[in-house]
């Protein structure tokens, strides 16, 4: 513990004024003052804390010639603007690397009596490179914005399964992620068992009569349903058909079963095609109480639950 | 923001791919350009891999701008592509087969085109530059810059043509080996 406590001591106290123990230690000295003090005064301490890690930092990679300083400088700059402007991540994650390369640039092109010149011709060839290979870096990054920009345009593919692509492999961080049927699905519930009860019995079981064959779509019911549930409209809405078939039930007598299908007609790989994971029901049974109908209506469930995976908190398997 | 976090798709086919195909191609390309153009190895090597990041970018961005400028029909074609595969639901085979094989050729000469140009630059940046002090010198650096943007010089661009020409193919080939394997 003391041996530890006087590495750290060694770490932070200054050889000489003009060395980066100097910053580090001005830096800690900063963050412990910050934490005993409130405010403006506060942010104030802990930004001047920042930029002192960040020069000392700088300082102790030059010193040392680590081969990454470059990259530590430039991050630690990104972090800072994302503080100090509350900037979003992307365009920062962006300029990281060119910045990086930017940097790098430095030693060559500045002498010791900081006067600017040409890079000499062979670090004139590695600069090139070091710049080429930064700027397709970045544009990984940007894919990946991108990936994750269109995901949020059509979150449902997030259940399908991306073996077949050539590009991209999905992550599951945390929770499972459910196609957005489900959610329709629950929205639309409140709305039919509104709409539903205390109607007629004899209109209600000849509406039910017209719908036994085959699924209907009901756009002028689940448009007005959804746009009263105050439903968030994403491009992948119009993949999303919501269809109702109506079945007469033996027992108890003079019931009905409406069954509601949530269907994706979107795009989907080869193995979704076959077990579907998108689509998700609704069953909700109908039955005469004093001349006047009452509906009860199950949980939303998908077709086909995902077996392998843990099941979701969100979803109580009652069947 | 955090929403989007929470599910996570990584490219990491495409980037293997891209650095095994850059390896491919910047070997393939420097031994040409070696055998073509009057450049020592080490030369040709850097030049190489200097185009050929540059076209690898000049495509990423040529991407980027297109899914925005794209018609809704078509980005949803390209997202059912690259996310699971396959196409989705193509209505015209015929003109679908057309716009993809033009798609590819523009691209083969767009990387062409910004190799030989790059080349040219290249030239210049990797050159002994002159000070830069007199109204003459900086005369000449200009005419020099124009010339690079302007002139076409037929024995350059025909070793760039062959070049990625070879080095496509040979990328092309490797993957169909790959493919077949998988099918196999």
């Amino acid at each position: 513990m003391l041996k530890f406590l006087s590495y750290l001591l060694n770490l932070v106290k200054p050889t000489q004024f003009n060395s980066w123990q100097t910053f580090n230690g001005l830096a800690v000295l900063f963050f412990i003052t910050s934490v005993f003090s409130q405010g403006f005064f506060r942010e104030v301490l802990a930004y001047a804390g920042f930029i002192c890690i960040s020069v000392g930092l700088t300082w102790v990679g030059l010193e040392k010639s680590w081969p990454w300083t470059p990259w530590l400088t430039s991050a630690l700059i990104c972090l800072f603007i994302h503080d100090l402007i509350k900037i979003d991540i992307q365009p920062l994650l962006l300029a990281w690397l060119p910045l990086a390369a930017s940097l790098a640039v430095i030693p060559y092109a500045v002498d010791q009596d900081l006067h600017w010149h040409l890079p000499k011709r062979e670090s004139r060839q590695f600069l090139v490179i070091l710049f080429g290979s930064q700027i397709l870096l970045t544009c990984w990054i940007q894919f990946f914005f991108i990936l994750q920009s269109w995901l949020v345009m059509y979150p449902s593919l997030f259940v399908d399964d991306f073996g077949e692509s050539m590009f991209v492999r999905q992550v599951e961080l945390g929770s499972l992620v459910l196609p957005r049927s489900v959610p329709l699905l629950g929205q639309l519930r409140p709305a039919i068992e509104l709409q539903l009860s205390n109607q007629d019995w004899g209109t209600m079981e000849r509406w039910l009569q017209g719908l036994y064959h085959t699924p209907y779509q009901m756009p002028d019911f689940v448009e007005p349903a959804l746009d009263r549930a105050e439903w968030e409209r994403i491009a992948e809405d119009d993949f999303w058909q919501v269809t109702a078939i109506a079945s007469p039930q033996l027992d108890p007598p003079n019931t009905y079963q409406l069954r509601w299908d949530a269907q994706w007609q979107g795009p989907r790989s080869r193995s979704a095609a076959e077990n579907s994971p998108y689509d998700a029901y609704l069953i909700c049974s109908i039955r005469q109480q004093n001349q006047v109908s009452v509906v009860d209506c199950d949980e939303v469930q998908l077709v086909n639950p995902p077996t392998d995976q843990k099941p979701t908190p969100f979803l109580p398997m009652s069947r | 923001m955090a929403e989007i976090f929470t599910w996570v798709v990584i490219p990491i086919p495409i980037i293997i791919f891209q650095l095994l195909a850059l390896l491919f191609s910047i070997a393939i390309e420097a031994y040409i350009f070696s055998r073509q153009l009057l450049l020592t190895h080490r030369e040709c090597i850097q030049y190489s891999a200097a185009i050929n990041l540059l076209s690898a970018i000049a495509v990423w961005l040529f991407g980027f701008v297109m899914q925005v400028f794209l018609p809704p029909q078509a980005k949803l074609q390209l997202i059912s592509y690259i996310l699971l595969g396959r196409f989705y639901d193509i209505q015209n085979q015929t003109l679908f087969n057309f716009v993809i094989v033009a798609l590819l050729l523009f691209l083969f000469f767009l990387v062409c085109f910004v190799e030989f140009k790059g080349l040219g630059f290249l030239e210049i940046i990797f050159s002994q530059w002159p000070e830069l002090k007199t109204d003459e010198e900086r005369l000449q650096f200009w005419q020099r810059l124009i010339a690079a943007i302007t002139y076409t010089d037929p024995e350059k661009i025909t070793a760039i043509f062959w070049a990625n020409a070879a080095s496509n193919s040979v990328i092309l080939l490797v993957l169909l080996i790959a493919v077949l394997q998988y099918y196999a």
